[in-house]
């Protein structure tokens, strides 16, 4: 159900929501849903290792290879990482897209009618990915997210790339952790550094339903500032209410919440914004490139042939 | 020990060999069960404590983890394996005797077709079926439901248990039927009051390995069903592995609770559960 | 009269309609499916001929997944039927002794856990830090033999393989220690009569004696092989990359993760034609025993 009169024309309920985040719910003119998790996703660090080694907050990716270096020669592993449920590596590998391709160039891939993937910069993506791999822990695939947000918060890794809904986990993993949070390094390239890597999750109404004004008025008070409070205070999460943190404590939870207030534009979880063939073809690439057996050229050429087999998919499907 | 023989060197030599036999056997024994071992220490631990040292005792003995495991999820796994499970025998039972009542003690024209067909359901595997299956139950509406486990689940242990029962209904005397018949009877007073008591035994063992199989088929159960509220226990313990992200031993818990049944109810019933595990033959 | 005709199939209707309406009519509808383009949430079909059987075979992954079940069916005969087997005849040798049933119970008792529980925990057994095969490795010192098991492509099917043996081998053994303890006793006094040592008793007198028992064994084993599913799916889905990858996880994923029916339905019927055709072997071979 289209719900942008309704919301757009009433100015209390549109000056309080983060729009930012609405926009996520956006399709054109029309408003189909409004947010009701949060999310993005962030570079998670130890502070008190970072602190031991006179380490600084890396902005770039220079920086950062830096930072991983030392880490690493001291002994310490530089980067936690478990991607045997393969997933985590799109979210890698879509926030470096977003960097260094350009961003439309970007958009007409994900759409599986025009995908190609054949811009060379999507193997300069892989190449920034592949440079990563000997500040993994060994075997990344051997481990699922989880266990690697684990072995961060046991303190036996410097740093994750976590999503900020991970936030309330760690705390029950090892609340005594001193940990910050920082964006994925900047790339110099063509695509848009701007692009905060998340999407929130959310509720929509049916076209179809018998009460539309009761439905649009739970969505209201759901999605609103007032159940905000109450959901980042019990559980730890945000929607896109604004002043749900006013009161709040919890200094992560604080900081997570600038995050996502100062984000211009979200780009999207990589992996549920693939086709679903194409999505699957790049996770096992990238998972037998993560081994070390398989090169970015190779890995790209794959992607590409099956982009082409998606297009003629979704054609004669919309031909029938 | 009673030495029969005469030569003395005999009776040394298998003393030996019975000590060395028990003792491979005594660490096989180690080697299967460690892992289970393994699992139930770590049942017992905080997170912290497995990351230290997957292998050491626990410092306390956390009791409460399995009591958050069952508030947590696997209380209502465990009542909704013993619904589909319960209501899934029954019928299972039930059906498969008729039918194989109706086939062993009538002689009709059909008998050995409806055999053959119903015999050739064995061959038929799950995965063959699942996708039709799928579409059949969100037609009529099941998907979603217990009965959504509870009909395919009997349609295919039928085969087997017709295949076991027939067997056996064969073999009892028509004598028996015949004084029913003479004292008034119908037929399905013969059969709750002769045929079904007679066959007590494998009425058991086919009870049992029919149990096996739906307490812990998955592959229906991780397609058919979507609320958790409704999950057994194998797909259940998937979902309960997702929401217990930070507390891996809590889970390590959950997945004791979960294989728990079975074992007792075999170590209870050993003689039961390998007389039907050893009729035809068939795994899970 | 006629109401005697009618009853048998009374009795006959109830079973005989679940098995043909759950199991026969959905096994027929995968043949034709498999001929069709359709996805999970339309009642859309495309007529595409042989495209997903050709998709099918064409598909980089097939040698791969056959390679598999056939790896998986191999070593399972070796272990499971083949030590299986020898478990048994040792378990029921003089030389076994008073506890030979709590051994067999022991052996067995894997057998008797949900492939999800055995899946889930052995995930955590073969996790390089904090997994128990690891661990153990660390603690005797041979640190060099540690790997990351389930993340290395080339070790993960064999993983897996591996946890099916500790589960199964003990059922096997008990299916094999009935059939050996119902070999009448006057074969092997015989044997003995005649002067054959131990082994040759085995191999001459008790494995043919059994081999009816040994032959479901097997095929169980070989069908059990093919239609594998639960075990690879609860630990690597098919991974890394697709190094474990088999025909019931590809169905599965392509139903409903990637919306493909028809090639799931393909599959299923290349599935079908193996499994059946075991099992034929299989009734034919029971036959020419049956008593």
């Amino acid at each position: 159900m289209d719900i942008s009169d309704e919301f757009y024309n009433d100015e209390e309920w549109s000056s309080s929501l983060l729009l930012s985040q609405v926009n996520e719910y956006r399709d054109g003119d029309v408003l189909y849903g409004l947010p009701f998790r949060l999310d993005a996703k962030m570079f998670f660090y130890n502070i008190d290792i970072f602190n031991e080694l006179g380490l600084e907050v890396p902005e770039t990716w220079d920086e950062f290879i830096q930072v991983c270096e030392t880490l690493k020669q001291n002994g310490i592993t530089p980067i936690a990482y478990g991607n045997q449920d393969q997933w985590p590596s799109s979210h890698y590998i879509g926030s470096i897209n977003q960097m260094v391709v350009n961003n439309e160039t970007r958009l007409k891939d994900l759409e599986p009618s025009t995908g190609e993937f054949t811009d060379p910069n999507y193997v300069l993506a892989l190449d920034y990915y592949q440079q990563l791999i000997p500040y993994f822990n060994d075997s990344p695939n051997a481990y699922s997210h989880d266990m690697a947000r684990n072995i961060f918060s046991q303190e036996n890794a410097a740093m994750i790339y976590a999503e900020l809904v991970e936030i309330p986990y760690i705390k029950e993993e090892n609340p005594d952790l001193n940990y910050g949070m920082f964006g994925f390094p900047l790339i110099e390239g063509e695509g848009d550094p701007t692009l905060l890597t998340g999407s929130p999750e959310g509720f929509v109404i049916s076209a179809n339903t018998k009460y539309p004004e009761e439905a649009i008025d739970f969505l209201k008070y759901l999605t609103g500032p007032e159940v905000g409070k109450q959901e980042v205070q019990e559980v730890g999460w945000f929607n896109a209410g604004k002043g749900i943190v006013d009161g709040l404590e919890d200094q992560k939870l604080l900081e997570a919440y600038e995050i996502l207030e100062g984000a211009e534009k979200m780009a999207g979880w990589f992996d549920s914004s693939l086709y679903s063939t194409v999505c699957n073809e790049y996770l096992i690439v990238t998972s037998v490139l993560t081994n070390g057996e398989m090169t970015p050229e190779e890995a790209m050429s794959k992607i590409q042939k099956v982009a082409q087999e998606a297009q003629t998919l979704v054609q004669d499907t919309e031909d029938n | 020990m009673n030495y029969k023989s005469s030569n003395k060197k005999k009776p040394t030599k298998e003393y030996i060999l019975k000590i060395l036999l028990n003792i491979f056997f005594i660490f096989l024994s180690f080697m299967i069960i460690l892992p289970l071992l393994w699992l139930i220490i770590n049942s017992f631990k905080t997170n912290r404590e497995l990351f230290k040292n997957s292998l050491a005792l626990p410092e306390k003995w956390l009791f409460s983890n399995y009591k958050e495991a069952w508030d947590k999820g696997l209380f209502s796994y465990f009542k909704n394996s013993v619904i589909v499970s319960f209501i899934s025998l029954i019928f299972i039972l039930f059906f498969s005797s008729l039918l194989a009542y109706g086939i062993t003690r009538f002689n009709i024209k059909f008998n050995k077709i409806i055999f053959f067909v119903v015999l050739g359901g064995m061959a038929l595997s799950e995965q063959v079926a699942l996708v039709p299956l799928y579409k059949i139950l969100q037609n009529l509406n099941l998907y979603n439901t217990y009965f959504a486990l509870i009909l395919p689940y009997i349609a295919f242990r039928i085969p087997f248990t017709v295949f076991l029962m027939r067997a056996y209904f064969l073999s009892i005397p028509k004598e028996l039927e015949e004084a029913g018949y003479i004292d008034g009877y119908n037929s399905f007073q013969i059969f709750y009051k002769i045929i079904v008591p007679i066959s007590k035994p494998i009425f058991a063992s086919c009870a049992i390995v029919n149990l096996n199989f739906v307490w812990n088929e998955f592959l229906f159960a991780n397609v058919f069903l979507e609320s958790k509220s409704i999950m057994t226990i194998p797909i259940g313990l998937m979902t309960f592995q997702g929401d217990m992200k930070a507390n891996y031993t809590v889970m390590l818990a959950g997945i004791t609770i979960a294989s728990i049944p079975m074992i007792a109810m075999f170590l209870i019933m050993q003689k039961q559960f390998i007389e039907g595990l050893t009729s035809g033959a068939v795994k899970g | 009269m006629k109401k005697k005709v009618l009853v048998p199939y009374l009795y006959i209707i109830p079973g005989l309609f679940m098995v043909l309406f759950f199991v026969y009519i959905p096994v027929v509808s995968n043949f034709i499916y498999s001929f069709f383009r359709l996805s999970s949430y339309s009642a859309e079909k495309i007529f595409v001929g042989f495209e997903n059987y050709i998709k099918l075979f064409t598909d980089e992954v097939f040698l791969i997944m056959i390679r598999n079940n056939i790896y998986y069916a191999v070593i399972s005969l070796i272990v499971q039927v083949g030590i299986g087997t020898m478990l048994a005849i040792l378990i029921e040798s003089k030389y076994s002794g008073k506890f030979r049933n709590l051994y067999r119970n022991i052996y067995f008792i894997p057998a008797l856990i949900s492939l999800t529980a055995v899946g889930l925990l052995f995930k955590f057994v073969y996790s390089p830090d904090i997994g128990l095969l690891n661990s153990a490795l660390r603690f005797l010192n041979l640190d060099g033999l540690t790997h990351a098991w389930l993340g290395e492509s080339k070790l993960a099917i064999f993983c897996v393989i591996a946890m099916s043996q500790w589960q199964f081998t003990g059922y096997i053994t008990v299916l094999m220690v009935v059939a050996v303890q119902n070999i009448p006793k006057e074969y092997l006094e015989a044997a003995e009569i005649d002067g054959a040592g131990p082994i040759k008793k085995v191999i001459n007198v008790m494995l043919p004696l059994v081999k009816e028992q040994l032959l479901v064994c097997s095929i169980i084993t070989i069908i059990g092989a093919f239609k594998l599913f639960t075990e690879i799916y609860t630990t690597t889905s098919g991974g890394p990359g697709n190094s474990s990858q088999v025909l019931g996880v590809y169905l599965y994923q392509n139903a409903f993760l990637h919306d493909d029916m028809g090639l799931a339905a393909a599959t299923g019927v290349l599935i079908f034609i193996i499994t059946v055709g075991i099992s034929i072997i299989q009734i034919n071979a029971a036959k020419s025993g049956e008593v």
